[in-house]
């Protein structure tokens, strides 16, 4: 008994969903299966159970695996490309991961674990996996969907490595690489699927789930760059991904025997912890955090208006006494350190605020004023380029040596009250200090990788003190 | 049923053998000819067949030829002339381990070995 061609076709499509592209296999598997549906048939079977049967000995896995199994055999790059993808890949993982874990608990090496794994996984495992991809593919190749993903991947890996080291142009490297990977690979790779897939319920499974996953990777963007209503859109496009495209994609899947119960099981834990680690990011964990900040900004403040208020009272007075000798020229010296200090500190504020929040110096006025306005609290990668770690940083000096100035000045003047010397000396003390046996400067300890709102509490803090200190001394 | 760790190497003179003497076959005819001349007794899967076949073309040794047949297209395998004195040699070589392998397992052979 011979098929017509109607069965054929069937069993032909098929053998074309497992992508055979090596030269004549899928001719051969066609042939090879349509032999032995022919041989069941013979034997007084029909055509559907024939092949139901055969195709559970046949499905695409058990193609594929011939046809890699081929592969490897005739074709010794693709043998040592494919060993190069799982020894890398793998690696870069562990390698990866140890080097997180060295870095929570601050063991030493960990900047250079990590660089390990990212280059290995950048530079060697995704190329890798995108070669064989590519040079091995079915249908027409589209080199410009592989090209943007290996552009865009590198960019983005990079720029992860950048954040995670805390070095300058991290959030460069992050957008040009989301960028690419949103809005050209993505697409590319959804119209490249259309073009594929048959039915229009099948389409539209497959625009949604490319729209609720654009939405959503432009979310995840939005929220590391701090714009506005990025936890609003991280929501929608989870809910989208998780809760109408994963159950539809998961039916079609089962629907037409391409996903088996492990598979299964695995979609599901993956898309559990998506979603729960999605909330998490959404929802902002750290708000307790900048709240205490935000409120340890707001009583400096309080405390810092009494003295302010205190403070001119005093210097009309000690202006009025100036020629007497109620108060020393050293008193007055002090009075005007404080009042520089107060000076470069408002400075470094609405510089601060300016370059985090992109407002201009009235609004940044108006936000100090008020820190519970602030938007980004809790970003450090601007406080940091404002500062410009990791250069010797410049703009913290003229704090610095005022601050050693007031401290001087102010302990010559109680030097006949050593308890209060020494309150001075520890509340101004601007030092190198070491930690894990690595020399921290004072402005390291104090202001690198600070979130703008701690920063703010940091420099009213210092403000506060230096009022004290000065109204201790004028009494 | 001969064992899959035992059939690894086997199956590429087996297959030599079986194009040498037919002079042209395709992959199915292969898999049912070992069935049936083995009797049920090595079971020659496509997973195991096509990657050798593909490996045979590209080393020269045999050749491929389409034809349509039944409304499509089937895949005869053959042996080059390049490849005749290889195949040849592969399956003497075989028989030649197969000489050997038949004295090792002669009964007793290990106790006559150790007794004289």
């Amino acid at each position: 008994m011979c098929l017509d061609s109607k069965q054929i076709k069937l069993i032909e499509s098929d053998v074309e969903s497992a992508r055979i592209t090596l030269n004549h296999l899928a001719n051969e598997l066609v042939d090879h299966i349509c032999c032995e549906v022919e041989n069941m048939m013979n034997e007084g079977e029909k055509f559907e159970e024939a092949y139901r049967i055969i195709k559970e000995q046949t499905g695409i896995k058990v193609l594929q695996k011939i046809q890699e199994n081929t592969l490897y055999l005739i074709d010794k790059k693709y043998a040592l490309m494919k060993t190069t993808m799982k020894i890398t890949g793998n690696v870069s993982l562990a390698v990866i991961a140890i080097g997180t874990v060295m870095k929570i608990y601050r063991f030493p090496g960990w900047p250079i674990t990590l660089m390990i794994g990212f280059a290995l996984l950048c530079f060697v495992f995704f190329p890798a996996a995108l070669y064989l991809n590519y040079s091995y593919k079915t249908e027409k190749k589209k080199p410009l969907l592989h090209l943007s993903i290996l552009i865009g991947g590198i960019l983005f890996m990079i720029g992860v490595l950048f954040k995670v080291m805390h070095w300058p142009g991290s959030l460069l490297f992050l957008f040009y690489g989301w960028s690419i990977i949103l809005l050209l690979f993505l697409p590319m790779l959804l119209i490249a699927k259309l073009k594929e897939v048959k039915t229009a319920k099948e389409k539209l499974i497959y625009v949604l789930g490319m729209i609720s996953l654009i939405i959503f990777e432009f979310a995840t963007m939005a929220k590391m760059f701090h714009w506005p209503g990025a936890g609003f859109f991280m929501l929608i496009g989870s809910v989208l991904l998780i809760g109408t495209f994963l159950p539809l994609f998961t039916a079609m899947k089962i629907k037409q025997n391409q996903i088996n119960t492990g598979q299964f099981i695995f979609i599901i834990t993956i898309s559990m912890f998506t979603v729960i680690l999605t909330m998490l990011l959404s929802f902002n964990v750290s708000q307790p955090v900048l709240e205490c900040f935000t409120n340890e900004d707001i009583n400096n403040s309080k405390i810092l208006k009494y003295y302010e208020a205190k403070h001119n009272q005093e210097l009309t007075v000690a202006k009025l006494n100036s020629d007497t000798t109620k108060t020393s020229a050293q008193q007055i010296a002090i009075i005007e350190s404080a009042d520089k200090l107060t000076k470069i500190i408002l400075e470094l504020k609405l510089n601060l605020v300016q370059e985090v929040e992109q407002v201009d110096k009235n609004t940044a006025v108006k936000l100090i004023a008020d820190p519970q306005l602030i938007e980004r609290k809790d970003n450090y990668d601007r406080v940091n380029m404002y500062l410009r770690w990791p250069e010797e940083n410049k703009i913290l000096a003229p704090l610095k040596e005022e601050l050693n100035n007031f401290k001087k000045l102010s302990i010559e003047t109680t030097s006949v009250d050593p308890d209060l010397s020494k309150t001075i000396e520890s509340l101004f003390d601007t030092s190198d200090k070491k930690q894990n046996e690595e020399n921290i400067t004072w402005e390291e300890a104090n202001f690198r990788n600070t979130l703008l709102i701690g920063t703010l509490a940091r420099l009213s803090d210092i403000e506060k003190n230096v009022r004290i200190v000065e109204s201790l001394i004028i009494k | 049923m001969a064992s899959n760790d035992l059939l690894k190497g086997m199956l590429k003179p087996i297959i030599l053998k079986l194009l040498f003497e037919n002079k042209r076959m395709y992959g199915y005819e292969i898999t049912q000819m070992v069935k049936e001349i083995s009797e049920g007794e090595i079971e020659l899967t496509f997973g195991a067949l096509y990657p050798i076949l593909h490996k045979l073309e590209l080393e020269g040794i045999v050749k491929t030829e389409s034809e349509i047949i039944n409304n499509r297209n089937r895949i005869y395998y053959s042996i080059t002339q390049k490849g005749n004195s290889k195949a040849k040699e592969k399956i003497a070589e075989f028989e030649d381990m197969l000489k050997t392998l038949k004295i090792f397992f002669k009964p007793n052979f290990g106790l006559k070995y150790v007794f004289g």
